[in-house]
């Protein structure tokens, strides 16, 4: 038996000294076996591609620690279940289950049911297995530590119970392994050399194991990286401490022979004085060149934008192969997501070695969307199950584009949810002829109207949703898990669950491998039933459960991707070669990481129990590491800004590496001049053409280029008048080119609302949206009314109360509110179907609530009306019936008018008062009606004299509904510029329809946001950037 | 007892301090407040008494740097590593600087933070004691400082707080 220990500096050629043994060692046609241990699936993967340029790898074993258990526990005829992770958790959930139950959890009690602890104890559990702490060892260390004690007892049970299944995680195959070695001497004897490559530490049940087997093999060759420590001083160099504990563990257990590789002289000069001169004494600097670059950047997503275009540029200019090239990441969780971005935009493929959390993936996201379908078909989730790209519901008769249908008949049937409003819906348009002849023609381009279904296409429609809600169907009592496991895995089938089109490659396999995932969970679940008793439970207890089993699942590593560019953790870069190597995020904070204590075991403890450390980790000789993988390029990146555009200090690595470079580091401002041959994308192209070089678009773009390059320029134009503080142009309010048509369409004969006009008067550019070019916002229908139903049912509800009582009744208290209810419940009973709203649960509420409104406001209302006698009430005013209100405009011409008045007084002199009824009680002030926001009654006033010949208007006022109160604007003390009483406030507001009759003959709508704030409802408020909410919310 | 290191004569900007700012380096009887003008050298003072903290043998783990935006805790876990990598070339005997190093690499377990991170940390430690879930990333990351009080074991905090 020999043991040896290569050290060497970090890719020092220990692989290649280990290739070298084998190559002498394993002799072809030769029985003996090679046995070759390496630290993960990237590493096996990679040795075995070395060995095959080598010459083949015949005779020769490539393994994980983990696939050696395997094999000894199979060569000695051991048979133990790995039991999957959600199981494992199952076991831990009901070992605490026990522990409670017997009372040993007096610490932990309060937190076992933490989904947070479980996941905690998890992990701990596996670090006791991987340094052989088996549940015995672990309640003699415990002592008088309560926490550690209970940790034990937890431990024991799952242990007890794992093995009474026959069972165990991967990290305790160790235990069995070790002891089959122990009993079996024969095991190993084939093998005539044991390799050890790829490590940077060992775990005491991997050193017990190597103890083991070295002694019945003839030679073990470990391999770590390091050096040893100084003779005379004791140190060593930091960049080597990290590895220090595992030279010495070595030293210790296998005693090893030493061999010290000198240093490398055959790889590329830069990078080797590089890794020479990394954290060591020496103050030399070296020309970097191109060799070694340093970029700090504005953020993190600068970085990866950076990093992948230098590695773009090494594919395509330097010819390097993709999968020869990595990023290598401090924290996975930050850079992933803008690294896929950014890759897709850059068109470089991704391999990320560790997948997502299937519980994050977009296909989870889609699988939980869908169980919420069930419970009341929730329209949201409905539509978002229609549209998801992971289900197929053809075969259902659902076609693609069909979500665009079944929306207009939801509008049209206004469908909140609910299976049986779908019915109603669906009904109401097969009933209707025309769904539109009630109310108006449609217009030939009417999109709305073309594509609310019909006929056949409305039936074929009905019966597949019909078919979807089937599927969909649950029962209402408990059931058995093995129930519900079925009915998912049949409509997950149904509803061809991960049929992925058009994804890219790395979406498809972490997505598509999520429909298996679940079937896995689903069995898992059902295993549990078995093992640790049946019970029933509701569909939501159900989907709760399986919720809980997805998010708690880990992500699974891959397998290389030969074609993509790698993107791997610091951790699991360790022992693999590249071309182009890229390490990002070297800032204060994110590398090197803050390191934090174990809650559960302390330091010492932890250091006595033989378990990974969790301070102290020397993240120096990670960062070493990381930047000695790079064979021919290597590029560190740093973002310099925080989120909040502070500056963000360097990592003590990154000043580190910079001392030693001659170039400094290359700030890159992304406002900076880029040229253009240095563009990644086609969006970059866009970008710096756009920004630094549009004269040479014409030049630079081929033909189907130049038809984007003419959309961006036509919104920089947008972008341009938005960001203009004045409002100018055609795309915020003047559309020249809509002139003619707006003199025309609003010429001498058009008639006008005076609520259309206080539009203009509050915002022209509201408008000319809602009014001149008619959009309004697709809102999905909601329960309940809006304010404007509202306004016009507490309208008629007045109406009717005072023309419901003969005239000399109506200044009678009792009378009036005798005669509110029965009005009331007549309208309240006819409103939805009037008015096609659903009441929402507040409905009934509501009602009570709007009644005391009432008889609150016409309590206020006969207050407010001494010495008037209401005479009139919803008076029509319009040219069609010859009693339209005509008045001048700026240029002399005519301006005709309608509208109602909705309530008409009179006093004992014959003077009338008119009333305007306002569901709200905000903007019926004097201001409001000099700003040109509310001109309606001194138009009124001017209706009732002029138009409809009702008599001398002396008075006007606003009466808010709901408030019980007039608004603070009277005509009869109107006073403005030399204008007076009622007289005046009319021809003050005569004055404003004509300027506001102009501006919009003249085809001006600029965005003015009225004082306060605009309206909600205003129909631009999504895109408008003149838009401020009221109240001051943006 | 521990050998102690200094840092005069090693760090340049700790040799330019003023009277005033050694003294607050160098005081240990009473606790202590610093007030100056802006830009009048109250981080660097900080910096130097934990520096000299540090050389006196005091594990970082045993102090708390608090400040007020995790801008100003990133400065300052820079500044003290840059000093400490300064110390380690300053240093003429190997011992020293085996010192000053072992202290560079501790100084990703330091304990400089907001206050917001000071007090997550005490409840992350203190799982079952705060009866709080002990995977805090759940739910930790928007919480007022007010919480951190529970760790404290404030009682108008409102919550409850087990004995152990």
């Amino acid at each position: 038996m020999s043991v040896q220990l290569v050290l060497s500096a970090a890719a020092g050629g220990r692989t290649e000294f280990a290739l070298q043994l084998i190559r002498e060692t394993a002799q072809p046609g030769g029985l003996s076996l090679v046995q070759v241990i390496t630290a993960g699936r990237l590493q096996v993967n990679a040795f075995k591609q070395r060995l095959a340029l080598e010459g083949g790898g015949m005779g020769v074993r490539v393994s994980t620690f983990y696939d050696l258990y395997r094999q000894i526990l199979l060569q000695g005829g051991e048979s133990i279940f790995p039991v999957s992770e959600g199981l494992l958790y199952d076991f831990i959930h009901e070992a605490l289950r026990k522990a409670d139950n017997q009372d040993l959890l007096a610490f932990y009690g309060p937190i076992s049911s933490k989904p947070g602890f479980l996941i905690s104890l998890r992990g701990r559990f596996s670090e006791f297995k991987r340094a052989l702490v088996s549940p015995q060892n672990l309640l003699q260390a415990a002592a008088a530590d309560r926490g550690l004690q209970e940790l034990a007892e937890i431990y024991t049970i799952c242990q007890q119970d794992l093995q009474k299944n026959g069972m165990e995680e991967l990290d305790g195959f160790a235990f069995s392994a070790l002891e089959l070695l122990r009993e079996n001497p024969v095991l190993f004897s084939d093998t005539s050399l044991v390799i050890v490559d790829g490590f940077e530490s060992f775990s005491p049940a991997q050193l017990k194991i190597l103890q083991e087997i070295a002694g019945r093999v003839p030679k073990m060759l470990i391999t770590l990286t390091g050096s040893l420590a100084d003779e005379r001083t004791g140190t060593v160099r930091q960049a080597h401490r990290r590895f220090l504990p595992a030279v010495r563990d070595v030293q210790k257990i296998l005693q090893p022979e030493v061999i010290q590789l000198p240093e490398r002289q055959d790889g590329e000069k830069t990078l080797l004085r590089f890794e020479n001169l990394l954290f060591s004494d020496k103050s030399e600097k070296i020309p970097a060149g191109e060799r070694i670059r340093m970029f700090e950047v504005r953020s993190p997503g600068h970085e990866v934008r950076e990093a992948l275009r230098w590695i773009k540029e090494k594919i395509l200019r330097r010819g390097v192969a993709p999968s020869e090239c990595v990023l290598i990441v401090p924290r996975m969780g930050l850079y992933r997501p803008l690294l896929k971005a950014a890759a897709l935009e850059f068109q470089v493929p991704l391999f990320f070695s560790a997948g997502e959390e299937p519980g994050s993936t977009p296909a989870a996201a889609a699988l939980l969307g869908l169980l919420e379908v069930p419970l009341g078909y929730p329209r949201r989730a409905l539509f978002e199950l229609l549209r998801c790209p992971f289900f197929d519901l053809q075969g259902l008769g659902l076609q693609p584009g069909d979500a665009v249908l079944l929306e207009n008949i939801c509008r049209k049937g206004r469908v909140t949810g609910g299976r049986e409003q779908w019915q109603e819906a669906f009904d109401l348009l097969r009933t209707e002829e025309d769904p539109f002849s009630e109310t108006e023609e449609p217009a030939a381009d009417d999109l709305f109207h073309i594509l609310l279904p019909q006929g056949s296409e409305l039936q074929r429609l009905r019966e597949a949703l019909e078919e979807l809600f089937t599927c969909l169907e649950i029962p209402s009592e408990n059931k058995t898990l093995t129930f519900w496991a079925n009915w998912l895995l049949t409509l997950l089938t149904d509803l061809d669950f991960c049929r992925l089109k058009g994804s890219p490659q790395e979406q498809i396999s972490a997505d598509g491998s999520l429909f298996d995932f679940v079937k896995e969970l689903l069995q898992e679940m059902l295993y549990s039933e078995r093992l640790f008793g049946g019970r029933e439970l509701d569909y939501t207890a159900f989907t709760v459960e399986l919720q809980a089993r997805l998010r708690l699942s880990m992500p699974r590593e891959s397998e290389s991707w030969r074609g993509a560019v790698n993107v791997l953790d610091l951790l699991q870069v360790r022992g693999l070669r590249f071309e182009a190597a890229a390490v990002l995020g070297l800032s204060e904070g994110v590398f090197p990481q803050i390191e934090r204590p174990d809650p559960f075991i302390s330091e010492e403890k932890r250091l006595e129990l033989g378990l990974e450390r969790q301070m102290g980790r020397e993240q120096a000789g990670l960062f070493y590491q990381a930047v000695t993988r790079a064979d021919s390029w290597l590029l560190l990146t740093r973002p310099y800004l925080g989120e909040s555009g502070e500056a963000w200090e360097p990592s003590p690595y990154w000043l580190a590496a910079a001392a030693l470079l001659e170039e400094s580091p290359l700030t890159i401002h992304s406002e900076e001049f880029r040229p253009l041959n240095e563009a990644a994308s086609l969006q970059e192209k866009f970008y710096r053409l756009a920004r630094w070089l549009p004269d040479q678009a014409e030049k630079d773009l081929n033909k189907e280029e130049k038809i984007r390059w003419e959309r961006i320029r036509a919104a920089h134009e947008v972008l341009a008048q938005r960001n203009n503080p004045r409002p100018e142009g055609i795309y915020e309010g003047f559309p020249a080119g809509l002139l003619d048509e707006m003199r025309s369409r609003y010429s001498g004969k058009h008639v006008w609302s005076p609520s259309r006009l206080e539009t203009y008067g509050t915002c022209p550019f509201r408008f000319y949206v809602e009014t001149a070019l008619e959009m309004q916002p697709q809102d999905l229908p909601e329960e309940g009314l809006d304010a404007a139903v509202l306004g016009s049912i507490l309208h008629s509800v007045l109406e009717k109360v005072f023309t419901s009582l003969a005239p000399e009744e109506r200044s009678s208290e009792e009378k009036l509110l005798e005669i509110l209810p029965r009005i009331l419940d007549w309208e309240f009973a006819e409103a939805p179907r009037k008015y096609a709203f659903r009441p929402s649960a507040l409905w009934e509420e509501q009602k009570r609530e709007w009644l005391l409104r009432l008889k609150n406001t016409l309590k206020e209302l006969l207050k407010a009306s001494q010495g008037w006698q209401p005479v009139y009430f919803e008076q029509f005013f319009s040219p069609k019936n010859d009693s339209g209100l005509v008045i001048k405009g700026k240029n002399g011409e005519e301006i005709r008018l309608r509208g109602v008045i909705d309530r008409v007084d009179q006093d004992a002199q014959g003077n009338l008062r008119v009333l305007d009824y306002k569901t709200g009680s905000s903007h019926l002030g004097l201001e409001d009606l000099l700003q040109k926001r509310r001109l309606q009654l001194p138009l009124y006033a001017l209706a009732a004299r002029d138009a409809l010949k009702l008599g001398e208007v002396s008075e006007g006022i606003y009466w808010g509904v709901l408030s019980g109160r007039a608004g603070s604007l009277k005509l009869s003390k109107f006073e403005q510029a030399g204008l007076r009483g009622v007289e005046g406030a009319a021809a003050w507001a005569a004055d404003a329809v004509g300027e506001i009759v102009l501006g919009i003959r003249t085809a001006e709508f600029p965005p003015l946001p009225p004082q306060g704030g605009c309206p909600a409802y205003c129909a631009a408020a999504a895109w408008c950037w003149r838009y401020k909410a009221e109240g001051g919310r943006w | 007892m521990n050998k102690t290191y200094s840092l005069q004569g090693k760090l340049k900007w700790f040799d330019e301090l003023n009277e005033t700012q050694l003294k607050a380096v160098r005081e240990r009887q009473v606790s202590l407040v610093v007030t100056a003008g802006a830009g009048c050298g109250k981080t660097r003072t900080l910096v130097a008494r934990y520096l000299s903290l540090l050389g006196e043998g005091v594990d970082p783990r045993a102090m708390a740097a608090i400040t007020f935006t995790e801008k100003a805790a990133r400065e300052m876990r820079s500044r003290v590593r840059t000093a400490l990598t300064e110390l380690v070339r300053a240093s003429e005997e190997a011992e020293e600087r085996q010192f000053w190093s072992a202290l560079e690499a501790g100084m990703d377990a330091a304990r400089i933070g907001t206050i917001h991170s000071l007090c997550a940390e005490i409840l992350r430690a203190h799982p079952a004691e705060a009866l709080l879930d002990p995977c805090l990333r759940f739910w930790m990351k928007d919480w007022p400082p007010f919480y951190g009080l529970i760790s404290l074991k404030i009682p108008w905090s409102g919550w409850q707080i087990r004995k152990t």
